[in-house]
C-alpha cells in the first residue's frame, strides 16, 4: 500500500515523517518525531488550494458516510 | 409506437438490468479520471491542459551542524493520494413483469409492417388468456414499479413513484503498480543542499543617475549607464569567490527602460565574483522624456544557486529631461 512509500525521510536521522493534508495546509514547522529535528516548511500556494479542495472533499464524503436517506 | 403502455417506461429486462451497471461502471471511470486530474493539478506544475510541466516540490530548510540546509521533496511523494473505487454497489429494484404479444401478421388492422402492432397492456391480459393465440410472438419487458404501499391506482402514479434502492460501497483503492514505482522513484530525488551563508554588499549603496545630464539619442530617449559593485563575503569577512550573481529589475511605468540581456532577452544580468568576491555589474537602458517620471527603479540581487539569498537595492532617478524639454520649446 502507499502508506509504505509516503513522508519525508529526516535527512538526520533517516526515520520517515508522515504528513496529512492538513499538516501540509497549516503547519509552516515540521519536526521529526525520532530527532525532534525541526524543518521548516514551505508549500507552494497553487498546491495549498488543491489540498484544501481535496480536504473538503473528504470532509464532505464522512459526511456522506453518515447519511441515512 | 402506439400511445398507452409502452412509452410508460417498459424496458426490456436486459435494459432494465444493465443500466445501473454501466451507471456504476461510468461512475468508477468518472472518479479515476478525477483522481488522475488531481495528481496532475497537485503534483505537476503544468497548468494547461496535456501540458504537465514539471515535479511540484515542497521545500524543506533546517540546520545541520550549524548550516542552513535547503531540500526539495515532489509533494506527490509526502502524502497517501485519495485514491478511491467502487467496491461494491447492491440494486434493490422491484420491477413488474409483462408479456408482449408481437403480431407477424403484415395486414393486421391496416398497420405498417415495418412496425408490428403491439398489444396495449389492458387488452393483454385479454388476449393471454385465449387459446387461438399462435402466429404471436411474445416478449417479456419490466417495468419498474412502485415500493409496495406507494400509489398503485393509475399509470401516472407509478412512474413517480417508481423507484430503485442503491447502495455503494467505496472503498481506498490500491495504488497503481506505475505509481508505486513512482513514488519508491521520487524517494530517492530528493534534492537537498548546503546553502551557502554569503551575505552581499552593493556599492554604491544608493546608486544615482541625474537624467538632466543625459543626452538623447537619435530617438529622442535618453541613454543612461550606471556600474554597480557587488562584494559577495562568507562568514568571516573572506571573499566568496566564482559565485554567480543575478541582478533583476522589475518593469514599471516610470518610462524607464533597462537593457535586457542579450542572451537570456530577460531583464537579469548575470557576474561571476572574482577571486576577491567581487562582480561589476554594467547597468544600461533607456529613458522616455515622455513618460519619465523621477523615482526609485527597484531591483533584486541574489545567489543564482541560493535564489531565497536576496538582497534588494534601487536606482534612484531624479532630475528633469532638460535637454528634451528645450527641444519641446
Amino acid at each position: 500500500m502507499s502508506t509504505n512509500h509516503t513522508g519525508l525521510p529526516c535527512p538526520k536521522c533517516n526515520f520517515k515523517i508522515k504528513f496529512t493534508m492538513q499538516s501540509l495546509l497549516i503547519s509552516e514547522v515540521v519536526t521529526c518525531p525520532s530527532c525532534k529535528l525541526e524543518l521548516q516548511m514551505n508549500v507552494p500556494d497553487q498546491m495549498k488550494s488543491h489540498l484544501q479542495e481535496i480536504v473538503l472533499a473528504e470532509q464532505m464524503i464522512k459526511k456522506a458516510q453518515n447519511f441515512k436517506g | 409506437m402506439q400511445p398507452g403502455y409502452f412509452e410508460d417506461g417498459a424496458q426490456s429486462l436486459t435494459k432494465l438490468f444493465s443500466a445501473p451497471l454501466t451507471a456504476v461502471i461510468d461512475a468508477d471511470i468518472l472518479l479515476a479520471e478525477r483522481i488522475a486530474e488531481f495528481i496532475k493539478a497537485y503534483g505537476f506544475t503544468g497548468s494547461t491542459p496535456g501540458e504537465w510541466g514539471e515535479l511540484r516540490m515542497v521545500g524543506f530548510s533546517y540546520l545541520m551542524d550549524g548550516k542552513q540546509m535547503d531540500m526539495k521533496v515532489p509533494a506527490l511523494s509526502l502524502i497517501q493520494l485519495p485514491l478511491l473505487q467502487i467496491n461494491k454497489a447492491d440494486f434493490d429494484m422491484e420491477i413488474k413483469l409483462y408479456t408482449i404479444v408481437e403480431q407477424h401478421e403484415n395486414t393486421q388492422n391496416g398497420k405498417n409492417p415495418q412496425d408490428p402492432a403491439r398489444t396495449p397492456i389492458d387488452k393483454l391480459s385479454k388476449s393471454l388468456t385465449q387459446p387461438e393465440n399462435k402466429g404471436y410472438k411474445t416478449t417479456t419487458v419490466g417495468v419498474m414499479s412502485p415500493n409496495q404501499g406507494g400509489n398503485t391506482t393509475t399509470d401516472l402514479g407509478q412512474s413517480l413513484t417508481a423507484n430503485m434502492k442503491v447502495k455503494l460501497d467505496m472503498t481506498s483503492a490500491n495504488m497503481p503498480g506505475g505509481l508505486i514505482n513512482l513514488l519508491a522513484l521520487m524517494s530517492q530525488i530528493n534534492q537537498v543542499k548546503e546553502i551557502p551563508d554569503i551575505s552581499l554588499s552593493i556599492s554604491p549603496a544608493d546608486p544615482l543617475i541625474n537624467v538632466s545630464q543625459l543626452i538623447p539619442d537619435d530617438e529622442g530617449m535618453l541613454p543612461f549607464h550606471k556600474t554597480i559593485q557587488v562584494k559577495a563575503s562568507k562568514k568571516g569577512g573572506t571573499a566568496a569567490r566564482k559565485k554567480v550573481l543575478v541582478i533583476a529589475f522589475d518593469d514599471n511605468d516610470s518610462g524607464v527602460y533597462f537593457a535586457p540581456d542579450p542572451d537570456t532577452h530577460e531583464h537579469e544580468l548575470m557576474q561571476s565574483t572574482n577571486s576577491f568576491g567581487k562582480a561589476l555589474f554594467h547597468i544600461t537602458g533607456k529613458i522616455d522624456p515622455g513618460q519619465y517620471s523621477p523615482g526609485d527603479c527597484p531591483f533584486i540581487l541574489f545567489l543564482k544557486e541560493a535564489p531565497d539569498m536576496e538582497t534588494s537595492g534601487a536606482i534612484k532617478f531624479y532630475g528633469e529631461p532638460t535637454n528634451y524639454k528645450q527641444e519641446q520649446i
